[in-house]
């Protein structure tokens, strides 16, 4: 078998650039590198091929991705996607479309005119254009977090809807208590459907009320100040877990326990959930997971292996302090 | 999650874009065939993009761009340098508008590829006197410097320090000086018990501040954490040992990251306007691609320290 520039890549501990690079002689490569890539080109009788040499000797291989926003998510997503995709020899390009539709597609184009073997979308807005531009291609494609509008592409998300059903119906007596609902905009499609999943567990009773923001740290806390102006609810469920933290401040600028005098519960586990005063009841996602889950698919698409269509991660109640109700009530449950 | 908009108040958002109408940093992309040669984007060095100064930094800096119909790629290097520079040739292969480099540390090795690098460059929160391209930093050591005397004034005598590794000059090494000669200039004897060492997680500040509780002499009247990651780990350490905060023993952070203000109690910090930074770094790089240089060799932000329920 004939030794690639893998091989080497693998023996002297750098990437496949680094080789090419010092082969080539035509980069800065530091002094230590180039002699252990040297030390393993004589090793392995690596004899570099002059075709391949002469063109675009340093083709990385790499992967697009496109994220709407940097956040706590996103970058643990794209930590993990991105340890992957180089322990198999890809880069990953990233993009920040900031949801906004002209910039997505212009980065597409970007990442696809720098000959990306793959694309991963973090949640994208998906305009027609869009779908368009990603039908044409022949290179594999993977949604993370959000459903494609179409069938035909590759999914991985989180079951957002299971997750808020079981959060809420996990809080003892739910019928019977004055909930509030507190989401981020409601025409996207996560939180539409954790609305959907509250709604599920609320059908019997309706006896629930809803409010909307930008569900930011400081939308949270806004609105639920304002909320707390005209009436206190016994449960306030927050679609996330920053809305939550800036609910547990309004509240305690209003001098209402929580718990005792008001219940409150995240979304998604952050790392700050475990921070807040009292800590937070959420659902965890594993964004980490997520990421890894979605470099794995689009490295086994890139490889012409086959890969399932649509995978849903699972989810963990993380019960503590924030909703005692659902901590005594699951603590019981157990017995 | 991932459609959340990143948690930037809107007092901030409108000081930032009436700090550029001050500096008068309007560019003009269509000027004169501006660039034919390369393409719309600009490359961005991260080392680690789940520090929330950094994420923060980025989405200003980003969305700047958008306004200008550019792209950012962003190479998060891990502070691994092979890496580093491994993206510098790809951003300058891919023939990307400028280079944004935001890494821990600047070694020798690191001032030669970037001296070399033939796209405009700028560095941010980083320093090296034998770098040639500009730099965009705040006063860490005398925002710090600032922090420790206030403390004093306030009577604090027995100050704790969680001092991130003195390898990042900046969050490490400077803001550590800070204390310590804080310290020297009124006369107090350095303990060495009271100075620990974190990563940038809230994880190794609770630990760090445990071994402050252990090991002090006697216990330290309040605890300066060099970010606001570490101030609120060790805040959580003081709350799981039951001391009252700040009545026990006081909190004080750096970075002022959008969760201080909401937390209970809320986190006294050194305001560093990382968001207002990312605005002017787009602006500066910019200008640099479209005049190729800007005569600025160095940009110092200010700082301000914000007090808050942790310590008052």
């Amino acid at each position: 078998m004939s030794i690639k520039i893998g091989d080497v890549a693998r023996l002297a501990k750098v990437s496949v650039p680094t080789v090419s690079r010092v082969l080539n002689k035509n980069k800065y490569v530091s002094p230590e590198l180039e002699s252990r890539v040297l030390d393993a080109v004589k090793k392995l009788n690596y004899i570099p091929n002059d075709n391949a040499r002469g063109l675009a000797a340093i083709k990385t291989k790499a992967v697009g991705l496109i994220v709407p926003f940097l956040n706590e998510s996103s970058s643990s997503f794209i930590n993990s996607c991105s340890t992957i995709l180089e322990e198999s020899g890809y880069d990953l390009m990233i993009g920040k479309s900031g949801r906004n539709v002209g910039t997505e597609i212009e980065l597409l184009d970007i990442q696809l005119s720098m000959l990306v073997s793959g694309i991963i979308l973090i949640s994208p807005i998906c305009s027609r254009k869009t779908i368009s531009i990603l039908k044409k291609q022949d290179i594999p494609v993977v949604f993370a977090y959000d459903k494609a509008p179409v069938l035909g592409f590759h999914t991985r998300i989180f079951d957002n809807k299971k997750a808020a059903f079981t959060l809420v119906s996990a809080i003892p007596d739910i019928g019977i208590r004055r909930v509030l609902i507190l989401s981020g905009p409601a025409d996207d499609y996560i939180n539409y459907s954790r609305i959907g999943g509250c709604r599920q567990a609320l059908a019997k009773t309706h006896n629930f009320k809803l409010w909307e923001c930008d569900g930011t740290l400081e939308g949270g806390y806004k609105k639920t100040v304002e909320i707390l102006k005209k009436e206190k609810p016994d449960v306030l469920v927050c679609l996330n877990d920053f809305m939550a933290i800036g609910a547990l401040r309004a509240a305690h600028e209003f001098d209402i326990a929580v718990p005792g005098q008001m219940e409150v519960t995240g979304f998604e586990g952050t790392i700050y959930s475990g921070i807040s005063s009292p800590p937070l009841t959420t659902v965890r996602f594993s964004d980490h997971l997520l990421g890894e889950e979605s470099a794995q698919t689009i490295i086994s698409l890139m490889e012409g292996q086959e890969a399932a269509k649509v995978k849903v991660l699972g989810f963990e109640l993380i019960p503590e302090e924030s909703c005692r109700l659902l901590k005594q009530g699951g603590e019981s449950g157990n017995n | 999650m991932l459609n959340r908009k990143p948690n930037i108040s809107p007092e901030v958002q409108k000081r930032v874009n009436d700090s550029i109408k001050k500096l008068d940093y309007r560019v003009n992309l269509r000027a004169k065939g501006l660039v034919q040669k390369s393409s719309d984007i600009i490359g961005v060095i991260a080392s680690d993009i789940t520090n929330p100064p950094i994420s923060q930094f980025i989405e200003a800096f980003a969305s700047r761009l958008h306004e200008n119909s550019l792209g950012i790629l962003l190479g998060n290097s891990g502070n691994d340098i092979r890496k580093e520079f491994e993206f510098i040739d790809l951003f300058v292969e891919r023939k990307a508008r400028g280079i944004i480099y935001t890494g821990k540390e600047i070694t020798e090795e690191h001032v030669h590829k970037l001296n070399d690098c033939p796209i405009p460059l700028l560095v941010v929160s980083q320093e090296h006197e034998q770098l040639k391209c500009p730099v965009v930093v705040f006063d860490n050591y005398q925002a710090s410097y600032d922090v420790v005397r206030l403390l004093l004034e306030k009577g604090h005598s027995r100050i704790g320090f969680i001092s991130c590794p003195i390898e990042d000059k900046h969050a490490g090494l400077l803001r550590q000086r800070g204390y310590r000669n804080a310290l020297k200039d009124v006369g107090i004897a350095f303990e060495e018990p009271l100075l620990q060492y974190a990563d940038f997680t809230m994880e190794s500040g609770y630990l760090a501040a445990e071994r402050i509780l252990e090991q002090a002499k006697e216990l330290p009247t309040v605890i300066y954490g060099a970010t606001d990651q570490i101030a609120i780990g060790a805040l959580k350490c003081l709350r799981d040992k039951s001391f009252r905060v700040p009545d026990d023993i006081a909190i004080f952070g750096f970075d002022n990251i959008p969760v201080a203000s909401k937390l209970v109690p809320s986190l006294s910090s050194v305001n560093l306007d990382h968001y207002e930074m990312g605005y002017f770094s787009a602006d500066m790089l910019l200008k640099m691609a479209e005049t190729s240089g800007v005569g600025i060799k160095k940009v110092i932000f200010s700082h301000s320290i914000i007090l808050r329920e942790s310590c008052r």
